[in-house]
C-alpha cells in the first residue's frame, strides 16, 4: 500500500468512524434521559457546583433551575429511571471528566432495593450506558455492569447494534441536535410531574429500629463512600421523599448510620416535612415521586442545607439559559396550580 | 458463528491482517488454521473427524490413481482407487444426511398403506456444517483426477485446506480443485483494490441477507405451514416472496464469502447470475446455484450419458424396447424422438441428484429436482407449440413484451416448485398449494404480515437490488464505480454501509439472519 492509499484509506475510516459515533448518537431511544445526558455534556466545561446521582426521584425532586433563580447555584441532576447502583460510580467519574463539582449529592433510594432485580435489567442499565458518550469510561461503567450476566456484550459497547432500528429519529431535528450528544437540556435534568397522588396513608416517616440492606448493596455502598472520600470531594448521602414502609425506613436508617460514622453528610428528606412544609396531599404525583410543588419543596430545602453545611458560593455571573431553566420551572409551577385548581375542583364534585 | 455475525467479522479482520504479515510460504497453513478454527466454532470438535476423514479418503485415492500408472490393469486399479474415494465420501453423506430419509420412507409408507407394522425411530446426527458442499468438492477432486483434468496433491494437508476452506464451506460455491488449488497454496501479495473490492461485496452481501431476506422471512415463515390461515393471495404472495428470500439470502451469503475470500487474494467461481432474468426454467438453472449445475452435469449427467447403456439407449429406442410394452416403446421411436428420450431419462437422474443433494427429504426430491426436470421437459419437448405462441410479438415492443413475461413465467413457475422447498413435507406443500386457490378471501391478508416503515424498506430496497442486477449484465459494477470521482465513490460506499447498518435486521431480538443454505 502506498502512501497516498494509506493516507485516504485513514481519512475515509475517520469519516466512517465520525458518521457511526454520530448516527449512533442519533437513533439511540428519543426521551427525557437522553435529553438530560445530552444537556450535561453541553454544559461548559467545570461550571456545575452541585451534581446530583441516582433514580428517577431525583430528576422528580431536584429542580436545577429553580436552585439557580433562588439561590444563585448551578446544579444538575443526572439521574435515570432505577439508577443501578453500581452504575452510580462510573457515572461521578464520567462527570467529574466535565465538571468539577464542590458537592456531590447521592440518592440511596436504589439502595433499599435489593439489587438482583436490578442486575438482570438491561434496560435501566442501558439507561446510563447508552446515554454516556463513546469514552473509556463507559467501557468500563459497562464492564461493570454487565459482570457475571449473560447480556450480549457487544451490543452494550456499540449500542447501535440494539437501536439502528430507530431510523425515524434521522429526521427529527431535536435528535438530529444530538449528533454530538451535545445539546442543552433547557430544565437542566429537572423531569416536571404534575399528577396528584392524594393519598392520606402518605405521611410523615417514623422513627424505627434499623434493618439492614441487601449485603451486595452494602458492599457497593461502602465501595461507594470510600470512592468519593478518595475524590476529596464534599459528598452527601440523601434519602428522597418515599411512600413511608417499615422496611425502607429502616434501611434508611441504616444507610444513614453507615454514612455518617463515615464522616459523610446524610438527609433524609422524609424526616423533615414540617421544615420543608411538605403537604403529602398536594406534593406527590404518585407513590415514589414528587410532583412540582414536591420539586419545589425538596430543591428549596436541600440547597439551604448545602448552602449551611458547604462552602457553596452564589454564582454573580447572568447565564441566560440558567435564567431561562428559572423561567420554565416556574411556568410549571403557575401550571400544577392550575391543575390543582381543577383537580380539587373534580376530587370536591 | 453466523457469517453476518460481528463475531465472523472480527475474525475476518484479524484473519486478514496476519495473512498478509506472516510470509507467503505460511499464508496457506493460516488459512488452514483459521479454517479449523471456524468450523470448531460452529460445533462440536468431534465432527471435525468428517472433513478429515472424507479428505484422507479423497488423498489416498488420489496418491493411488496417480501411482496406478498406465496400461489396462493400471486403469482398473486407477478405478477402484476413484471408487475408493467417491464411495468413502458418499459414505459419511449418507450416514449423515440421507439415513434418516429411509426411515421417514419407510414410515410414510407403512402408514400410507396401513401396514401392520412398527414405525421405526428417527435417527438424531449431528452434521458437519457445509458437509454437502465439501463433499461434493472432495469428490470432484477425485473425479477430475480420474478424468485426467488434474493431478493429485501431495500433501494431505493443502488438501485440507481445500476441503475445508473457511470462507467456502459455510455455504459454498462447490469448488473445484482445478480451478481454486493453485490460488488457495501461492500466498498473495496485498492488492489494495482487491481488498476494497471484497470489503464492497460483503457489505452488499449483507444488504441481501440483513436488509431484504430478513424482511421476506417476515413475510414468509408465519404463512408457510399455516397455509389454512391465510386467504389464496396472501399464500401466492408468499410463495413468491420465498422465491426472492431464498435468492437474497442464499446470493447474500455468496457474496459475503466471495468477499471475504477476495479479500484473501482468492477468487471463488460466481454461483449466481441475475437469475430472473432467465426466460426459461433451464436457463435458470444456469444462472442459479451455478457451481452445482457445473458439478452434476460434468460429473453426473456427462459420464452417464457416456455409459454404455445409455450410448446404446437411442438405438434400442428406435428399434423398440420390447414386445410387451406399449405405443411406440414397442414399435420404436424416431431417431429424433429417441434420442430426446435418452437425454431427458438421463436428465431425469440429474434432477434426482440436484433434488437429493438438497436433502434427504421428498419435499426437495419434488421441489428442487423433479418439478424442475418435469418443466425443462415442457419448455424442450413443447417448443413447436411454444414457437407459434411467441409469433405475435414482433417489434421492439413486442419483443420486450414477450421478454418481460418469459422472465414473469419462470419467476412463477419457480415459485411454485419452492413451495416444496420452504414446506415441512412434501404433502405441506401439496396443502399450501391446494389452500392457494381454495382459500379464496378467507382468511388473513398481507397487511397482517408486513406494513408501514418495514414494506417502504422492503420497496426501496428490492427496487435497488433490481437495479444493481440489471446493471450488472451491463457492466462490472464494482469496476463502474471505481471509475467514478473520489467523492461519489466514497458517498456510494457510505450509502451502502448505512444503509446495512440502519435497516438491517439483526441484533438483541432477530435472528432471522440465519442462512438457509447452511443447512446443507
Amino acid at each position: 500500500m502506498n502512501r497516498r492509499t494509506f493516507l485516504r484509506s485513514v481519512v475515509f475510516l475517520s469519516i466512517l468512524a465520525l458518521l457511526l459515533t454520530m448516527v449512533s448518537y442519533i437513533v439511540r431511544t428519543n426521551g427525557s434521559v437522553k435529553n438530560r445526558f445530552a444537556g450535561f455534556y453541553a454544559e461548559p466545561k467545570d461550571s456545575i457546583q452541585v451534581m446530583f446521582f441516582g433514580s428517577s426521584c431525583v430528576s422528580r425532586s431536584i429542580a436545577p433551575g429553580y436552585i439557580w433563580g433562588e439561590y444563585g447555584i448551578k446544579s444538575y441532576a443526572l439521574s435515570s429511571n432505577s439508577q443501578r447502583t453500581m452504575a452510580i460510580k462510573p457515572l461521578i467519574e464520567e462527570a467529574l471528566k466535565y465538571q468539577s463539582p464542590e458537592v456531590l449529592v447521592i440518592d440511596t433510594r436504589v439502595f433499599l432495593y435489593d439489587d438482583a432485580p436490578l442486575l438482570e435489567d438491561e434496560a435501566h442499565m442501558r439507561e446510563v450506558t447508552d446515554n454516556m458518550v463513546y469514552s473509556v469510561n463507559r467501557i468500563k461503567a459497562i464492564n461493570r455492569l454487565t459482570e457475571g450476566t449473560d447480556i450480549d456484550k457487544p451490543a452494550m459497547y456499540m449500542d447501535i447494534i440494539k437501536y439502528h432500528s430507530n431510523i425515524g429519529m434521522l429526521f427529527e431535528a431535536s435528535e438530529l441536535k444530538k449528533a454530538f450528544y451535545r445539546s442543552k437540556d433547557p430544565e437542566k435534568g429537572f423531569e416536571p410531574e404534575d399528577d396528584y397522588f392524594h393519598n392520606n396513608a402518605y405521611d410523615q416517616w417514623g422513627k424505627v429500629n434499623t434493618i439492614p440492606i441487601n449485603p451486595r448493596q452494602e458492599e457497593i455502598l461502602r465501595e461507594l463512600i470510600a470512592f468519593v472520600k478518595s475524590m476529596d470531594i464534599d459528598t452527601v448521602f440523601l434519602t428522597s421523599v418515599t411512600l413511608p414502609e417499615e422496611e425502607f425506613e429502616g434501611k434508611a436508617a441504616y444507610i444513614g448510620d453507615i454514612v455518617q460514622k463515615e464522616g459523610l453528610g446524610y438527609v433524609n428528606l422524609n424526616e423533615h416535612y414540617e421544615e420543608m412544609e411538605f403537604d403529602c396531599m398536594t406534593d406527590v404525583s404518585d407513590g415514589v415521586h414528587c410532583n412540582t410543588f414536591g420539586a419545589y419543596k425538596c430543591s428549596d430545602y436541600l440547597t439551604r442545607y448545602l448552602i449551611d453545611n458547604y462552602d457553596l458560593k452564589k454564582e454573580t455571573e447572568d447565564s441566560e439559559d440558567w435564567d431561562e431553566a428559572y423561567e420554565l420551572f416556574m411556568k410549571h409551577m403557575k401550571d400544577s396550580e392550575d391543575n390543582l385548581e381543577v383537580f380539587c375542583k373534580e376530587r370536591d364534585s | 458463528m453466523g457469517i453476518t455475525s460481528l463475531y465472523y467479522f472480527c475474525l475476518l479482520a484479524v484473519g486478514i491482517s496476519i495473512y498478509y504479515i506472516i510470509p507467503k510460504k505460511c499464508r496457506w497453513v493460516w488459512i488452514l488454521v483459521l479454517s479449523v478454527g471456524y468450523f470448531l466454532t460452529t460445533g462440536s470438535a468431534l465432527l471435525l473427524l468428517f472433513p478429515v476423514l472424507q479428505t484422507g479418503a479423497a488423498y489416498l485415492s488420489g496418491i493411488g490413481m496417480d501411482k496406478a500408472g498406465d496400461g489396462e490393469e493400471a486403469q482398473n486399479s486407477k478405478k477402484g482407487w476413484m471408487l475408493t474415494g467417491v464411495t468413502g465420501n458418499l459414505i459419511c453423506l449418507v450416514i449423515c444426511k440421507y439415513l434418516n430419509f429411509g426411515l421417514y420412507t419407510y414410515n410414510g409408507f407403512i402408514d400410507l398403506f396401513n401396514i401392520d407394522a412398527q414405525p421405526l425411530d428417527i435417527i438424531r446426527i449431528a452434521v458437519p456444517i457445509g458437509m454437502s458442499f465439501y463433499t461434493l468438492s472432495l469428490i470432484g477432486y477425485v473425479l477430475d483426477i480420474y478424468y485426467g483434468g488434474i493431478e493429485a496433491e501431495r500433501d494431505p494437508l493443502r488438501l485440507l485446506t481445500y476441503s475445508m476452506y473457511f470462507p467456502a464451506i459455510v455455504s459454498g460455491p462447490i469448488l473445484r480443485y482445478g480451478d481454486i488449488g493453485k490460488s488457495l497454496f501461492e500466498g498473495h501479495s496485498y492488492d489494495h483494490k482487491q481488498i476494497t473490492f471484497g470489503l464492497q461485496r460483503i457489505f452488499w452481501g449483507c444488504f441481501k441477507v440483513l436488509v431484504i431476506s430478513s424482511r421476506l422471512n417476515g413475510i414468509t415463515a408465519p404463512v408457510f405451514g399455516n397455509s389454512g390461515e391465510y386467504s389464496s393471495l396472501t399464500l401466492m404472495l408468499a410463495a413468491l416472496a420465498f422465491v426472492m428470500e431464498l435468492y437474497t439470502n442464499f446470493s447474500g451469503s455468496i457474496d459475503i464469502i466471495m468477499g471475504a475470500s477476495e479479500c484473501l487474494g482468492i477468487k471463488l467461481p460466481e454461483n449466481f447470475n441475475s437469475p430472473f432474468l432467465s426466460k426459461s426454467v433451464q436457463e435458470f438453472w444456469r444462472r442459479w446455484h451455478i457451481t452445482l449445475g457445473d458439478w452434476v452435469k460434468v460429473f453426473i449427467f456427462y459420464p452417464l450419458l457416456r455409459t454404455e447403456y445409455f450410448r446404446e439407449l437411442p438405438a434400442r429406442l428406435k428399434k423398440g424396447l420390447s414386445d410387451k410394452l406399449p405405443g411406440r416403446l414397442s414399435t420404436g421411436f424416431s431417431k429424433k424422438t429417441a434420442k430426446t428420450v435418452t437425454t431427458f431419462t438421463a436428465m431425469f437422474i440429474l434432477w434426482l441428484s440436484v433434488g437429493l443433494w438438497h436433502g434427504g427429504s421428498w419435499k426437495y426430491l419434488v421441489g428442487s429436482g423433479i418439478l424442475h426436470w418435469f418443466y425443462i421437459l415442457l419448455e424442450e419437448t413443447g417448443e413447436p407449440l411454444w414457437s407459434k405462441l411467441r409469433a405475435p410479438f414482433k417489434g421492439r415492443v413486442g419483443a420486450f413484451v414477450l421478454r418481460v413475461w418469459q422472465s414473469v413465467r419462470t419467476y412463477l413457475l419457480i415459485s411454485i416448485a419452492f413451495v416444496f422447498f420452504n414446506s415441512g413435507s412434501l404433502r405441506a406443500g401439496f396443502s399450501m398449494l391446494a389452500d392457494m386457490i381454495a382459500n379464496g378471501s378467507e382468511g388473513m391478508n398481507a397487511s397482517a404480515l408486513i406494513a408501514g416503515k418495514d414494506a417502504v424498506i422492503l420497496i426501496f430496497s428490492l427496487l435497488i437490488l433490481s437495479a444493481v442486477d440489471l446493471a450488472h449484465t451491463l457492466t462490472d459494477v464494482r469496476e463502474w464505480i471505481a471509475a467514478r470521482p473520489l467523492p461519489v465513490r466514497w458517498i456510494i460506499y457510505y450509502a451502502l454501509i448505512f444503509m446495512v447498518i440502519l435497516l438491517g435486521n439483526y441484533g438483541p431480538g432477530y435472528d432471522a439472519a440465519e442462512f438457509i443454505y447452511r443447512g446443507f
